[in-house]
Formats: C-alpha cells, structure tokens, sequence
C-alpha cells in the first residue's frame, strides 16, 4: 500500500462533526429555531441495507432518541466502520438526554457522495433537514454506482413530541470553494519515479505546441 | 368588496371555467373523431414508398481536415498523457473519479477513432473537437484531485481562448469565389464557433467540486478547439480560393436584409390575427418574436387535427422558440451585430424560406388542404416529389440553395424510419413499432413531412432572389464607399 497523506487545510467531506467539535449556529425563530451546521454524526455501511437500527427500527421515516435507554437499544450493523461507530459512542455519551433529543434518519446516497446537514429547524412539533450534496474526498474508498446507506444522527437541543413532522430536502452541491487531494508521490521509489516521470513528460512536451493549435 | 360583487365574480369565474373545460372538450372530440375515423386509405405498394434513394448533397466545406489533424492528436495526447493508466486504486481509492478519468479517456480515443474514419471535414472537426473535450475533462479531474498536477496545466487559459475566438472572428470573413459561396463555406466554419463563443469569466470557474472544475474546463477546451478549427480550416480554404474578402459585403447584406426579417414576422402575425402585436417600450419590433395563436391562422373547413393544420402549428412554432431564436438563429435584424455574418446570411435565408413555405401551406390549408393521402401511391408520388426537389435545389448550384437541400436531406430520416419495413398487412391503427408497423395517422405524418419539404424547396426561391438583392445592394454601398 503507497503511502498517502491528506493535505493540511484540505476540506474532508466525510468528517462527520461530533460533539464539541463545532459551534452551531442558531437563529431563533417564531414557533422553533433554526441551527446552522448541527451536531451530526453519520455512520455509513457501504453497499449494506442498514446503517443504525434503532429500538423501534424505524429510521426510514427518522426516528426520535429521547432517553439513555433508548440510546442503550441503539445497535450498528456489521460493515459499518469502527470510527463510525466510536463518533456514534461519543455523541451518545455526550448527549444530555433531560434537555436534548437524537433524532436517526437512514439516507441512501451514491457511495462516493456525502449529504451535509447544512441546517435544522425544528420546533417541538416539527424536524426539518436541509441536505446538500459534496464528493467524498478522493483518498476514501467507495464505489462508483454503488449506492450505500448512511444513518443521519442529529442532535436537538431540546424536547421534541413524539411523532414530529419531518422534513427533509436539499439536493444541490454543497458550496465548498476547496477540495481533499492526494498526494500521490509514494513512497516506494519506483513509483515515484514513475510519478515524477510523468511530470517531467508534459513539462516537456509543453515546451513544444500541446495547445491543439489554440495559441 | 360587497357581497354581490364577490357573487357575480365568483360566477364569472365559474362560467369562466366552464366555458373553458367545454372548449377543450368539444376541440378533443372533434380531434378525437378524426382519427377514430379518418378517411379510406388503400396501403396496397407501400412496401416500396422508400426505394428511391435521397440525394447527397454537396460538402460544405471544400477542404482536407488535415490542418487539424496533427495538432488535435498531440493536444489530446498530452492531455492524456499526465493522468496515469490506468489510476491506481490505491492511489486514488474513489471509485467516482477513476471511473470519470476512464470514462473520458475512452470517449476521448474513441472520438479519435470516429475522426480518423469519418468521411466528411466537418465530421472529422467535430471528432477532433470531441476529443478534446474529454481528455480535457479527464485531466482536469486527475489534476483537481493531487496535489502534483496543478490545474492550471490543464485547463486552458481564458485570455488564450479569447484571442483564439478572435482568430477565428477575423479568419471567417475571408475570400470566396462569390459572397454567397463564403456564406455557405465559412457559415459552415462559424457555427459551432458562434454557439460556444462565450468564454466564462474566472469566478465562474470557482468550482465546488472537481467534478464541475472539469466539465468548465472542458467547455473551455471545447470553445478553443472549435475557435482554432475554424481558424485553420478558413485559413485552408482562402489559400485555395481567388476572390474578395467576404466580411464587409456579408455585413451589409445582414444589414439590408434586416427589413426583410420584420417584413416577414409582420406578414405572419397580420395572417394569424389581423394586426401586428403593439410595440414593445422604445418603438422596437422585439414583440413580432411573441408567437401567435396558430390556430387562428386559417378559417377553413379543415380539422383542426388534420395532418395539414398539425403540420403548420408544429413548423410555426420553431419561429418562436424562446431558447435559440426563431429556426435559424442567429438571424438578420436580431442578430445585426453579429461577428459572424456568413452565418447570419446563411440563416436568414433558411429563415426567409420557411416564412416563405409557411404561407404557401397556409393558402393550400384555407383552398381545403387535409393532406391525408387515399393511397400508398400518392405517398410515393410525394416523396418522389420531394426527392426530386431537393435535388433540383442541389443541381441548381446556387450556394444558399444548396445548404437548404442539406437540411431538407435531413428531413427525410423521420417519415423514412417510420415507413421502411412496414407492408400493407402491417398498416393500421395499433401501436406503432419502428420497422414493423406504422398507423393510418403515421402514414399521414410522414406523407405531410414530404410535402413539407416540396414545399420549403419550392419557397427557397423567393428567399433567394430576396438574399441576392440584399447582397447587390450591399456591394453597391460597398463600392459608393471605396
């Protein structure tokens, strides 16, 4: 396996943001409020049926985590990660269930694409997701065509009635102005000087007319 | 509001509603009946309605591809050549953008492929330019997504692409033995130069994935490659040529023929409705472009679902397409500006020929036109009729003309596909399967597509004598002005 390393300062669109790790924004609105950038975590199992089966096993619709037992009955299926599931452990632990509420819902995107939660409204009666879409990061192994489901862990800061109106939408591409490379010098010297070689060749060949004619 | 006005609104609407639904219910009853039972028709011979072979038209462009062949191989060989083959999966574990870079790189040699066997110097050109966009996009990927690869060695440069639209923009108003014949041999040049001119501003390109950073490459790449095959292949021609430079002859013949244009929109909106749409603010005429209701065009006693009565809403309605411009744009008076005015001369006269078809079927429509023919014989006749059209136009070896004959050559693919293979046993009014079997009403589509192109052919004479003038006069201007 050649060595890669992600790029400081590079966007990775898979990072789920776990508890403490942002500050949300939040807008209050007449009847409910509005979080910019929630506290999510998504566990995703690659080509599987299910990502996170709740005790009433309900995610298609979204499913409601009110108490510490009903985050006890939550189970990950095999084929989802182990860092999925640590972020899942962490958010759970990290949950003030006498003020806060989970709210799971299963989606089903392309193996190579993420949703982001851009944004929560919600209001006791009521739980709206505003998704966009972005390319994973090129070093995160997926599938083209394939498509995986992915369970959304959303953290409400608050108490929500028992059977809320859901909402959710948004498919456009997600405004990023960066992206994740790969570096893909490796470590292994023959492949570097292959690497470089190539470098070297269209360097080359620039100096003499690869524009097509344009110029 | 009081209570009886909101009443008698409330039964305004209503009636409003009523009268509606009633209209379209007795329209599609009256439709609906003449084609549950349209007339006789004896589909004895139509097995052979389709023998005789449609004409080939001549080249419009009477130059080898082969300035461009060299230098379109070796920019997309080196396009290619910086994205590894294939990615590695460990170097690049997304599958979506392997597979993207495969993909493009597939289409990319297999449009080499078409190019190296295509017969004529605009298939080859459109090839070429094909494949320049894909390696273009495949490289932008690879290069969007590592870090050795910096983007800009891919992408082209938008000041290049700018001065190569300007390139072409000078090379297309060369020389030709004749105004009309540059008009048809540098129009030929100019069209998929005009339709991507357009060079995005850089902001346009801040994408948000490398997905998007690579299909705005390769529309740059697809903007340069058409700009410089115009280039050289205009430059081509004009060394093979003795004449004048056409550019300022075909300008002003773009600009004699702007009246003409309003002329005709005016001639067709007074048919429909008996007056000419109000101005638009400023005293333009940009309101003629607001489409009529073709179905006040005639008041005869013809169905309105007669093949003929169909065959003018649906050849009416391109005149006012709100996406690319009424048939032919880009076309004089709407387009009096252009930096392309071979084209627009070419264009306008397709422009003018089909005004001009569309009043003669209009006529015939108000005489009692149906065009639902009796028997398979009389759907032969036609389309031989209209074969024998087209090639009178080609023959005639008038330039324009012979540009038209091309795209009517082109009309003939529809109604043939759905005739060939068909027998008489196989005539009726079940589902239509291509090659097997073709409905009454189908055999009446097809039989008013070929008397559709009889009667473009014979109305491109009126807009060809309307288009010789305008050249005459622009000559004239020209000489006063030397």
């Amino acid at each position: 396996m050649p060595s890669r390393r992600r790029l400081l300062g590079a966007v990775s669109a898979s990072l789920a943001c776990v508890a403490g790790c942002a500050t949300s924004d939040t807008d209050t609105t007449p009847g409910g409020e509005t979080i910019t950038d929630p506290t999510v975590v998504r566990l995703r199992n690659p080509g599987g049926e299910r990502a996170l089966v709740t005790p009433r096993d309900q995610t298609g619709d979204g499913q409601l985590i009110q108490t510490r037992a009903a985050a006890d009955g939550l189970s990950v299926p095999p084929g989802v990660s182990t860092s999925d599931e640590r972020a899942l452990d962490s958010l759970l632990a990290d949950t003030a269930f006498d003020r806060e509420t989970l709210f799971v819902i299963e989606e089903y995107p392309m193996s190579c694409r993420d949703y982001h939660v851009q944004s929560l409204y919600w209001s006791p009666g009521w739980i709206e997701l505003e998704y966009c879409r972005r390319l994973r990061p090129p070093d995160v192994s997926c599938v083209a065509d394939q498509r995986d489901t992915v369970a959304i862990v959303v953290r409400v800061p608050g108490e929500v009635s028992r059977d809320p109106i859901v909402r959710t939408g948004g498919n456009s591409e997600c405004p990023d102005r960066e992206y994740a490379v790969i570096d893909e010098t490796p470590t292994d010297g023959t492949n570097a000087t292959s690497a470089t070689a190539t470098q070297n060749a269209t360097s080359a060949t620039a100096e003499t007319d690869t524009s097509g004619g344009d110029a | 509001m009081s209570q009886r006005r909101r009443t008698l609104l409330k039964r305004g609407l209503a009636a409003a509603v009523v009268a509606g639904g009633a209209g379209w219910y007795v329209r599609d009853d009256l439709d609906s009946r003449f084609w549950l039972d349209p007339p006789a028709f004896d589909p004895s011979g139509i097995e052979t309605v389709t023998d005789t072979s449609v004409p080939t038209p001549p080249r419009q462009v009477p130059v080898s591809p082969a300035p461009l062949v060299e230098p379109f191989e070796r920019r997309v060989e080196s396009l290619l050549g910086g994205v590894p083959e294939p990615v590695p999966s460990d170097t690049l574990p997304n599958g979506a953008f392997r597979t993207r870079i495969a993909e493009r790189r597939t289409a990319a040699r297999t449009a080499l492929d078409r190019a190296r066997e295509a017969d004529t110097t605009v298939e080859t050109r459109d090839a070429l330019v094909a494949a320049r966009e894909q390696a273009c996009e495949a490289a932008t990927v690879w290069a969007s997504v590592n870090s050795r690869t910096p983007v800009t060695t891919v992408v082209p440069d938008r000041e290049r692409v700018r001065t190569a639209v300007e390139a072409a923009e000078a090379a297309l108003l060369g020389p030709a033995p004749s105004p009309l014949v540059g008009a048809r041999v540098y129009a030929a040049l100019a069209a998929p130069v005009e339709t991507n001119d357009r060079v995005p501003d850089a902001d346009r390109t801040d994408a948000h994935s490398p997905f998007e950073a690579a299909e705005t490459a390769r529309g740059l790449e697809q903007t340069a490659a058409h700009a410089t095959a115009a280039r050289l292949l205009a430059t081509r021609y004009a060394e093979t040529v003795s004449g004048e430079p056409t550019g300022s002859v075909l300008a002003g013949t773009v600009e004699a023929l702007g009246d003409a244009v309003v002329d005709r929109y005016r001639t067709l909106h007074r048919a429909a409705t008996g007056g000419t749409p109000t101005p638009r603010s400023g005293g333009s005429n940009w309101s003629l472009l607001d489409s009529p209701d073709t179905d006040t065009y005639v008041d005869a006693d013809v169905p309105t679902e007669a093949p003929s009565r169909q065959l003018l809403r649906d050849r009416t309605w391109p005149l006012f397409d709100r996406f690319r411009g009424p048939v032919s744009a880009p076309f004089a008076w709407a387009y009096a500006d252009s930096d392309y005015p071979a084209l627009v001369v070419r264009q306008t006269h397709w422009l003018l020929s089909w005004h001009a078809a569309l009043d003669s079927l209009r006529t015939r429509i108000r005489e009692g036109l149906r065009l639902y023919p009796a028997d398979a014989t009389q759907v032969r006749n036609r389309r031989q009729a209209a074969v024998d059209a087209v090639t009178r136009l080609i023959d005639d070896g008038n330039p324009l003309e012979q540009w038209v004959a091309r795209r009517l050559c082109d009309a003939f693919e529809q109604p043939d596909d759905r005739l060939a293979g068909v027998t008489a046993d196989t005539v009726g009014d079940d589902a239509e399967r291509d090659g097997e079997t073709v409905s009454r009403r189908g055999v009446a589509e097809s039989y008013a597509t070929y008397d559709w192109i009889v009667t473009v052919a014979d109305a491109t004479e009126r807009a060809t004598a309307t288009v010789t003038e305008a050249v005459r006069r622009a000559r004239a201007s020209t000489d006063e002005n030397q």
